[in-house]
């Protein structure tokens, strides 16, 4: 990055601008320059400076249209980026919502089961007696370790 | 003279490029809690109270099944998203 991107937009333009005009006027004027007599002297400085000017000028302009071009690339970015968080945030909210409903329906039936044991629990009981052997084996598989 | 060449040349200073800064999506607070434990059946000769356990495993077991369902569709989608920013 150049320091030139921390002048505000207008400024650098603006400098860069009146070297690449300074350099322009300068170089096409030496060609006429010899024909004022009083500043014939100067005639070979002025078109040296003038090209140096131009070339500077020409390179700073093309250095700042690049920088534009990729300042417009990360603006561009930064919106995709933008999005996609939003995109993410909805998309968040959207599980979080089918969780919620699919869980709430695992819980509604789990009471519907509740219940239906509760009604059959005396005829079970009755029926069936539970082997202790049978708690270990279930809880030992239930057991992390 | 000397001033002027050196403020010319200070403007041709090369100093740090700021990236675009993407953040991590973060997860639902719902599917991150942990499963729970699977409840243990209390000493007991009624098969009514080892199947009311049972099925409430059954159930705990169901709702960790939905989280990891939500965590891979969570991944998928975020993944989706990411590969879409280009």
């Amino acid at each position: 990055m150049w320091l030139f991107n921390f002048l505000p937009d207008f400024i650098s333009i603006f400098l860069i601008n009146i070297v690449l005009i300074v350099g322009l006027v300068a170089t096409f004027s030496s060609y006429f320059i010899k024909y004022i007599p009083v500043v014939t002297p100067y005639a070979s400085l002025i078109k040296t400076g003038g090209i140096i000017l131009l070339i500077i000028g020409a390179y700073l302009h093309g250095r700042y249209d690049n920088d534009q071009v990729w300042q417009d690339k990360v603006t561009a970015l930064e919106a995709k980026v933008k999005a996609s968080e939003q995109q993410s945030k909805d998309a968040n909210s959207r599980i979080s919502d089918l969780l919620n409903e699919k869980t709430k329906a695992v819980k509604e039936k789990q009471i519907v089961i509740q219940e239906k044991i509760k009604e059959v629990a005396t005829k079970i009981d009755s029926e069936c007696r539970v082997s202790p052997d049978v708690i270990e084996i279930l809880n030992n598989s239930a057991r992390k370790k | 003279m000397k001033t002027i060449l050196i403020s010319f040349l200070f403007l041709f200073l090369v100093g740090c490029a700021v990236p675009v800064q993407r953040t991590f999506p973060t997860a639902p607070e719902a599917i991150k809690v942990s499963c729970p434990d699977l409840q243990l059946i209390q000493p007991t000769t009624k098969l009514s109270e080892v199947v009311t356990v049972v099925t409430n495993n059954y159930s705990q077991y169901q709702e960790c099944q939905l989280k990891m369902d939500a965590w891979i569709e969570w991944y998928d989608k975020q993944k989706d998203i990411f590969n879409s920013v280009k």
